[in-house]
């Protein structure tokens, strides 16, 4: 309940904030609109030259599009500040202010930014998912709509427990925000059917760096392309064992830290 | 001849330092590097996928060995060509330390394109010819044969100092922006954004519905990175690429004699704010 008080508090601070910058948040959402509209577009010119691509068809695509946003929006909203602690909060010794409060370091951590940029991606991902279940014949029931809740906050969480573990690795080489780059650049593939890259590429992002757990596996459940097992409850399993492993390294990380300075 | 060394003299260093500040370095810049790399991995799949789908075997003259010299080297063009010139002059607005640059009695654009003429030399080492390289290891693997000569590679070289100089030049323009703007780096995401998609770097131009070819093959952004990477592919030969050559000298001066204006105006300004 404290925490929950607390992150209202934050929220409201940077609320403040924003509205000091309004001309910045309008430029920094256009600028992500703007993104999604050229992504959207490169699929469109795609398919004027084929009709399906591996048995997937625009309208599809455009589903499993929307739907990737959904939980990178949501990860962005949130947690945006984890790229901060992998590229300046560590290696100049800010990071111990967040020992000193009495609250959670890593709450303190994440609360404390508040994206909103990532309304952008939101807008589009909702947009796009309409717009794709208008063209397609869906089946809308209660039980899908529980998965379709239960797989976009999974996603969300692998997402940022992805970034935790990487940003993590900062404690001890204390920068690494080329690194967790590199390794959010992965999920740019996870928007296209796995079948289309060799075996051990589409492993690596579905067991390794599990991406595809936050796009095309799920989407590809309710496109009727994947079956409940693997593709919810496995999202599910994936979800918790990542955000276990991302825990503890920035546990042990916190552990390793030793603050700049002389 | 004096003047001529007098001008090295000067302005070489800028470019020997950002040679040495990206040595230093190393390790973060090739990991980025690595980043935008995999992009290209993603469109090879990507591409290949779309071929085995169409029934055809050629998208408006482009086989699938052409669609593999396009994502290796129109990434690799990109990050070539990439300049910083407007972020880091709208940071030494906002610092104020642009005005330690200005009174100094060198040109303020020169020593700017210096500095980015050291990073594309370091470019050419450590991405241009591994990423060649590659490119041909892979091919032959793939084809068995090498389809690319010495004689296209050269006129890429000078087709891409040329998108060089139009990149820098219109990032110049940009960075006077930040004269007027404060939130300098919202607007460079979405230039960013809008580049990336008209100058081909993302999707060949020739792969676009036909009315939109036309207007694109019109505007300079695809002088920046199509351009240079279709003549690297022997697509643009003989008179065609005297008339390529052409238009990224004809866009290079337009965008001079702009930002000549607009860094007037952007001076003036200047002046009486610090008055």
């Amino acid at each position: 309940m404290r925490y929950i008080r607390l992150y209202k508090i934050f929220i409201f601070q940077y609320f403040k904030m924003l509205m000091e910058y309004k001309k910045d948040f309008i430029i920094g959402v256009i600028g992500f609109i703007l993104t999604q509209i050229t992504g959207v577009a490169f699929i469109y010119i795609i398919f004027q030259r084929i009709p399906s691509l591996n048995g997937w068809g625009f309208y599809e695509l455009l589903f499993v599009y929307g739907f990737a946003q959904i939980p990178r929006g949501i990860d962005h909203l949130i947690t945006d500040n984890l790229w901060a602690l992998s590229g300046r909060i560590i290696v100049r010794g800010e990071f111990d202010r967040y020992l000193l409060r009495p609250i959670n370091p890593l709450f303190h951590l994440i609360a404390e930014v508040f994206q909103f940029d990532a309304v952008g991606e939101l807008v589009v991902g909702i947009t796009l998912i309409g717009v794709s279940i208008t063209k397609l014949s869906f089946s809308i029931n209660f039980l899908n709509i529980c998965f379709f809740v239960i797989v976009i906050i999974n996603g969300a969480i692998i997402y940022s427990s992805i970034k935790l573990f990487f940003a993590s690795l900062a404690f001890w080489i204390k920068m690494s925000q080329s690194i967790l780059y590199t390794i959010y650049n992965f999920s740019d593939f996870v928007k296209y059917p796995m079948s289309i890259y060799p075996k051990v590429f589409s492993g690596i992002l579905t067991f390794v760096i599990p991406f595809a757990f936050t796009a095309i596996i799920p989407a590809g459940y309710f496109l009727e392309k994947e079956q409940v097992a693997f593709a919810i409850v496995g999202s599910v399993i994936v979800a918790i064992v990542i955000s276990i492993i991302a825990y503890c390294a920035w546990k042990r990380g916190i552990m390793a830290y030793e603050s700049s300075g002389n | 001849m004096r003047s001529i060394t007098k001008f090295s003299r000067i302005y070489l260093p800028f470019s020997k330092f950002a040679l040495q500040k990206l040595m230093s370095y190393k390790i973060s810049f090739i990991m980025f590097l690595v980043g935008d790399l995999l992009k290209v991995f993603l469109f090879y799949f990507l591409w290949l996928a779309v071929f085995k789908n169409s029934n055809s075997l050629a998208m408006s003259g482009l086989t699938a060995l052409d669609m593999i010299d396009y994502t290796f080297m129109s990434c690799i063009t990109a990050s070539m060509i990439h300049s910083n010139v407007a972020n880091s002059i709208g940071e030494q607005v906002k610092d104020g330390s642009i005005s330690m640059n200005l009174i100094k009695p060198i040109s303020y654009p020169l020593s700017l394109f210096f500095s980015t003429l050291g990073e594309y030399l370091y470019k050419v080492c450590v991405l241009l010819i591994p990423g060649t390289l590659v490119l041909m290891i892979i091919k032959y693997v793939q084809y068995g044969y090498v389809s690319n000569n010495i004689s296209s590679i050269l006129f890429y070289l000078l087709s891409s100092i040329l998108g060089l100089i139009l990149v820098f030049v219109f990032e110049y323009c940009f960075g006077i922006l930040s004269f007027y703007v404060t939130n300098i780096w919202g607007i460079n995401q979405m230039k960013l954004i809008i580049v990336r998609f008209l100058s081909g770097e993302l999707i060949p131009i020739i792969l676009f519905p036909n009315c939109i070819i036309n207007i694109l093959e019109f505007l300079p952004f695809s002088s920046m990175i199509y351009v240079p990477t279709m003549i690297f592919m022997g697509k643009i030969q003989g008179i065609n690429l005297l008339f390529a050559y052409g238009i990224q000298i004809f866009w290079i001066v337009i965008l001079l004699l702009i930002s000549k204006v607009l860094w007037n105006k952007a001076y003036e300004r200047l002046t009486i704010l610090g008055g």
